[in-house]
């Protein structure tokens, strides 16, 4: 094939209009025209201009942009520490507060050891025990 | 590794997938990958042919994939179907195209449209369900290409009986055609006899026709057995007593009822049916590309056919869709096929300097780019409209 491609035939291998056979003598042509598969590169690459980069790679833009970049994983690392941090400190403080109002002293020692506080105090079993009667134990 | 052999089937492979949508479907990721596996396991043969090489390169390369079980995974995926759909839509178009037009098509379709060689969805879930939901063997792309291509040998161009039956059942999807069928019929007739031209004049007289020949027809008020020539003679009987009675209604002229009949004769035929004077001016038809190129029902047909229009300026819309972007289209062909800059876009043909004017220069261009191209797909969307 010494001629080049004729445009409409080149479009409708684009649009994959061709039988099977003129397809490979397209393509077979593409091999040694460097000027018809321009022209075909260059219909390719407009379909992605306008079509796979406004759907896909915008899309991408926003979400995968956001979610693949080196901030965000600072970031994320920055919250995960401040969080254990915050987790931790919390912890350590209930855990004081705890020993102080139930005036525990020594709370290091087994004997000692807060593993869950009642909060159902000596007020309230009298409340119950008025309104349950003598059954109600504390 | 030889390049040319690695871009040979690179192209293969680009085109394969556009055919058959393998990289949407999730055959493969990469494609330059696939080419350099293409390429370096099944490389051509010794005194091997280019058109040799690829059929037996990709059969070999598809059975190395495990295509058969791709298809079989794939059965209930709608990016299957759809590219089934548009496989078996490109066989009845090429089928349309190489056939003479059916009795069917004469009577109920609008001119170069078709009836006989469409595929509405329902019939298409009807076939997909016949022949897919015990999945067949695919070894490759080629053999669900035929296979594709053989039930729209089977099963096209379709029974006027068939289609009869969808109009009595009132499929929306036969109906418009023949409405639009009906348009210029109406506008011939209502010239003819009663003197109104104009879009506007006749669209009551055509849509009141409609929907008598609707409610006819669905509620099978037509003498049976019912073929298309019925439908058309009830139709066009229908059309000149809506004439007639305007006339009456005009008092211009007296109006035997008696005479009035639902039956088409010869002259009428050759006068009002298949004859040039009847098609309005810039009828969708009368562009002869349109329906070589798209399919309506297939999002990536409309988008290559928009590609084709803009790049190719030979083709009769491309005046159309480009009028007053002229020079923008030029820039931006510049800068995307061209691989230029903006800069350098800049440089070439505004001939502006300074640092502070370029990137002024530059901005402009980039938003100018990005309206364009909102620009160019609305205008091609009204003009699918148009055309449709």
């Amino acid at each position: 094939m010494n001629r080049h491609i004729d445009i409409d035939i080149l479009s409708r291998y684009l649009l994959n209009r061709l039988t099977q056979d003129e397809e490979t003598a397209v393509q077979e042509h593409l091999r040694h025209c460097p000027e018809c598969a321009g022209r075909l590169e260059a219909m390719r690459k407009l379909r992605n201009v306008f079509f796979e980069d406004t759907e896909s790679q915008d899309r991408k833009s926003v979400i995968f942009r956001i979610v693949r970049s080196r901030w965000t994983k600072v970031a994320a690392a920055v919250i995960i520490v401040a969080g254990i941090g915050l987790f931790t400190a919390e912890t350590v403080r209930n855990r004081s507060n705890i020993l102080e109002q139930h005036e525990i002293v020594n709370g290091d020692n087994p004997d000692n050891e807060v593993f869950a506080v009642d909060t159902f105090d000596k007020k309230d079993s009298t409340y119950y025990r008025k309104k349950y009667g003598d059954d109600f134990k504390f | 590794m030889d390049q040319n052999l690695k871009k040979d089937s690179l192209e293969l492979l680009t085109k394969e997938s556009e055919r058959y949508r393998l990289e949407r479907l999730g055959f493969f990721r990469d494609i330059r990958e696939e080419a350099e596996l293409l390429a370096s396991s099944f490389p051509p043969k010794e005194d091997e042919t280019f058109a040799q090489w690829k059929s037996r390169g990709l059969r070999e390369y598809y059975r190395h994939k495990g295509f058969s079980a791709f298809c079989r995974k794939n059965i209930d995926n709608p990016d299957f179907e759809t590219l089934v759909r548009t496989l078996i839509n490109t066989y009845i178009q090429k089928a349309f195209n190489s056939s003479p037009r059916t009795e069917t098509d004469r009577f109920l379709a609008p001119d170069l449209d078709t009836v006989s060689y469409a595929m509405p969805p329902s019939l298409f879930q009807e076939l997909y369900t016949i022949y897919f939901s015990a999945m067949p063997s695919f070894g490759n792309t080629s053999e669900l290409d035929r296979f594709c291509g053989n039930i729209a040998g089977e099963r096209f161009p379709l029974d006027e009986a068939r289609i009869i039956g969808s109009l009595q059942e009132n499929d929306s999807f036969y109906w418009e055609k023949f409405y639009t069928k009906l348009r210029p019929i109406a506008d011939a007739f209502s010239y003819q006899m009663s003197g109104l031209s104009g879009n506007d004049s006749t669209h009551d007289l055509w849509s009141d026709t409609c929907i008598s020949v609707n409610r006819a027809v669905v509620e099978r008020r037509l003498k049976e057995p019912v073929d298309a020539r019925a439908v058309i003679s009830y139709s066009v009987g229908t059309i000149k007593n809506k004439n007639k009675e305007l006339l009456r209604n005009r008092a211009k002229a007296p109006v035997d009822v008696d005479s009035l009949q639902y039956k088409l004769t010869i002259e009428e035929e050759e006068k009002y049916f298949n004859n040039p004077v009847t098609k309005p001016e810039n009828f969708p038809s009368q562009i002869p590309s349109l329906h070589n190129y798209i399919d309506y029902t297939d999002k990536d047909s409309i988008q290559g056919y928009f590609i084709v229009i803009l790049y190719n300026k030979e083709h009769p819309l491309h005046d159309e869709l480009v009028k007053g972007y002229e020079d923008k289209i030029e820039r931006m062909f510049e800068h995307y096929i061209d691989g230029l800059s903006y800069e350098e876009i800049v440089a070439r043909h505004s001939g502006v300097t300074g640092d502070r004017e370029t990137a002024k220069e530059c901005a402009r261009l980039r938003q100018e780019t990005k309206r364009l191209k909102k620009n160019l797909l609305d205008r091609f969307h009204k003009m699918m409209e148009k055309y449709r």
